[in-house]
């Protein structure tokens, strides 16, 4: 029966299956070995060391791959280089879209610029160091949108050596880079080469930086603002030193942003003015801040609206700012803004749980409401939320996960008032809600399609259940960033 | 309602099936020959057999009949149709794999790509969690790697992993605030 089914047909059903399953497929025969090879599209690999040769010789037989992770660990400093060219020797080096390299040791400039003309149909890249620091090998890839690096600590950069110091006037000119997508983590203000790549960047929609001290070339370079006019989204991620400057820029150069995401370290008055000056164009606003988010920043934006009836946050998520109170976010829900909200989260906010009759008030004030995440906010009950959900005749989506004071009361609530139009249920480390009431919502719930529960929660029943009606119950895969 | 239009299907063994023309239509070769105006009054199906499209026939009726039914009933509860249509699927594909197949190719052969989703889905699920002898057993193949192959692929599949990323989910704020206040105490101790 091995020959019943031609070839395009069993790549189409190995095309299907899960990557766990892959292993088991590759022992069955050699036509399956072969075929599952051509129909692997997505290969991640983690390498031991001393590994280029073995890599090249694996890579030969996956002539179809489009995108491509490697991570080594413990490989000799010379030996990035030998993966990266061993990348670009396979088969399908050409074909290759994403490719992720992350060996602990930086790659060369010298080495990317050998190896990008096989590479030359990439659209997404992420690195993990290049050292020296350079970026010109960026104009050898004429169709990359996404880039991401990590600009690693493991080694000092010595001041001076990046082979971009020398940057003609005369370069200037050169064309912009089709990046649209950009990531960095662990830029310092004394990176050399950054004013090469800022000054190249004016497609740039989506700006990420992780862990930065500061934009590179010095502590007040002026090629970085230069980027920013197009910015669609802006994210910065524990860079305290920096974030004040960047989203004082923001507020000055970015037009057209549309979500902003600030964690762990922002200057509590350089987001205020970047409220008071952008907050009419955004839709989504992400913040965690415990120690720099006020009612002020609250108040700034829904004061704005005033000013501009057409205000469309559509999406507010709060994580840890333990210093905003009922008050200010009362006073957000009674603006227009706060009325135009449909995603609110308020994960890990004591507010909740100092106030019993703030969710109410919010829910009563945010008619637009769909979705809602409450996790981690352990001392909340079912008769707050049982109050709340009176007023949420919509929600499609809703994450109570960590919060341990929630029993089977708080399903029946949500089952009453929502059990019409509920998709999504995260209740994962609720251990106070009982499994038979699981099993009742999932059963009577019209629309529900997801449960995101532990594994261990999970009964005989639930499975028949989820199998019965098409859902998907089980723990959350991890969310993964962009790259 | 008008008199329902039929079409008579040559099975690759000589056997005829008339069946409703609408019902066909899930077949995008033979909606384009009916479209088209090229249909005859029998349609030779030479790489379809009888028993599979039995089957076929089956299938499409049931997903025509349901398409109608969820039009007509569209105000009233639309969860119920959906949910026994798919329980009427799974049990659809409860056949043994040669049958499975032979639907497989025929779908594709008909382009009727609901069928064709339903029997590929159907097989990964005939693989999926199984061992290689396991599966080997289920669709009758003989092992034909030698030792060392197999050692080879064991090897590198032992450097594979899913691409999902790993990342905590748990807010380090609690971590963060220590270490500001702990801050400002150092600062206030060395101002004294």
């Amino acid at each position: 029966m091995d020959t019943a089914l031609c070839d395009d047909l069993l790549q189409v059903v190995f095309g299907l299956l899960p990557p766990s399953a892959a292993p088991a497929v590759s022992l069955v025969s050699r036509r399956w070995l072969a075929l599952l090879r051509a129909a692997t599209s997505s290969l991640s690999l983690r390498l031991p060391a001393s590994s280029a040769a073995t890599l090249a010789a694996l890579l030969s037989h996956y002539p179809f791959l489009a995108a491509l992770t490697v991570v080594s660990a413990g490989t000799p400093v010379h030996d990035a280089d030998a993966v990266l060219l061993a990348v670009a020797a396979a088969p399908a080096a050409s074909r290759l879209s994403t490719l992720r390299l992350l060996p602990d040791w930086a790659v060369s400039p010298a080495a990317l610029l050998t190896v990008c003309p096989a590479l030359a149909g990439l659209t997404s890249l992420h690195l993990t160091a290049v050292r020296p620091l350079s970026f010109r090998w960026l104009k050898l890839l004429p169709r990359l949108k996404s880039f991401a690096l990590v600009n690693s600590a493991a080694t000092v950069d010595s001041a001076g050596s990046s082979s971009d110091d020398a940057d003609g006037e005369a370069e200037d000119v050169a064309g912009t880079l089709p990046l649209e997508k950009l990531s960095l983590c662990g830029i310092r203000s004394g990176d050399r080469g950054l004013g090469w790549l800022w000054r190249r960047c004016g497609s740039l929609k989506w700006l990420q930086l992780r862990a930065c001290d500061g934009t590179g070339d010095g502590p007040a370079s002026l090629a970085f603002a230069g980027c920013l006019a197009g910015l669609l989204a802006l994210e910065l991620r524990a860079c305290r030193a920096v974030a004040d400057r960047v989203l004082l820029l923001a507020a000055d150069h970015c037009r057209t942003l549309t979500s902003l995401l600030v964690y762990d370290g922002g200057g509590s008055e350089a987001l205020h003015r970047f409220i008071q000056q952008r907050a009419a164009g955004l839709h989504t606003l992400d913040l965690r801040l415990p120690l720099d988010l006020h009612n002020d920043h609250l108040l700034a934006i829904g004061a704005d609206s005033v000013h501009n009836a057409t205000h469309g946050l559509a999406s507010l998520r709060l994580q840890s700012c333990v210093l905003i109170t009922g008050d200010g976010l009362r006073s957000l829900a009674r603006t227009a803004a706060g009325a135009g909200i449909e995603e609110l989260a308020l994960v890990s906010c004591d507010v909740v749980e100092r106030e019993p009759g703030l969710l109410t008030f919010l829910s009563q004030s945010m008619p637009r409401l769909r979705r809602l995440n409450l996790s981690y906010n352990e001392t909340l009950n079912d008769k707050v939320i049982g109050a709340m959900l009176s007023s949420c005749r919509n929600l499609i989506d809703i994450r109570l996960r960590g919060c341990r004071g929630l029993t089977g009361g708080s399903l029946l609530s949500l089952l009453r008032h929502c059990g019409q139009s509920l998709e999504i249920l995260d209740i994962s480390r609720c251990p106070g809600i009982a499994v038979g009431n699981v099993e009742l919502f999932a059963q009577r719930a019209a629309r529900l399609n997801h449960v995101i529960i532990e594994e261990s929660a999970m009964s005989e029943e639930l499975k028949a259940i989820a199998q019965k009606k098409g859902m998907k119950v089980g723990s959350l895969p991890c969310e993964g960033g962009p790259f | 309602m008008a008199e329902k239009k039929m079409l008579t299907l040559r099975t690759s063994d000589c056997e005829e099936f008339e069946v409703e023309q609408a019902v066909l239509m899930k077949s995008e070769i033979i909606r384009f020959m009916i479209e088209d105006d090229c249909a005859d009054n029998v349609i030779p199906l030479p790489n379809v057999n009888s028993k599979t499209l039995a089957l076929v026939i089956e299938y499409c009726n049931k997903h025509v009949h349901a398409d109608a039914a969820e039009t007509t009933s569209a105000s009233s509860a639309g969860g119920g149709g959906e949910v026994d249509l798919k329980k009427w699927d799974a049990e659809f594909v409860k056949v043994a794999p040669a049958t499975l197949f032979d639907l497989i190719m025929a779908a594709n052969y008909l382009d009727i790509k609901g069928l064709q989703g339903l029997t590929c889905r159907a097989v990964v699920d005939m693989i999926q969690g199984k061992s290689p002898e396991e599966i080997r057993k289920t669709f009758n193949i003989k092992n034909d790697l030698t030792k060392e192959e197999e050692e080879a692929i064991r090897s590198e599949n032992s450097w594979a992993f899913d691409p999902l990323p790993v990342r905590s989910s748990r807010p380090r704020w609690l971590l963060l605030a220590l270490i500001s206040i702990a801050s400002l105490l150092v600062c206030s101790y060395l101002l004294i």
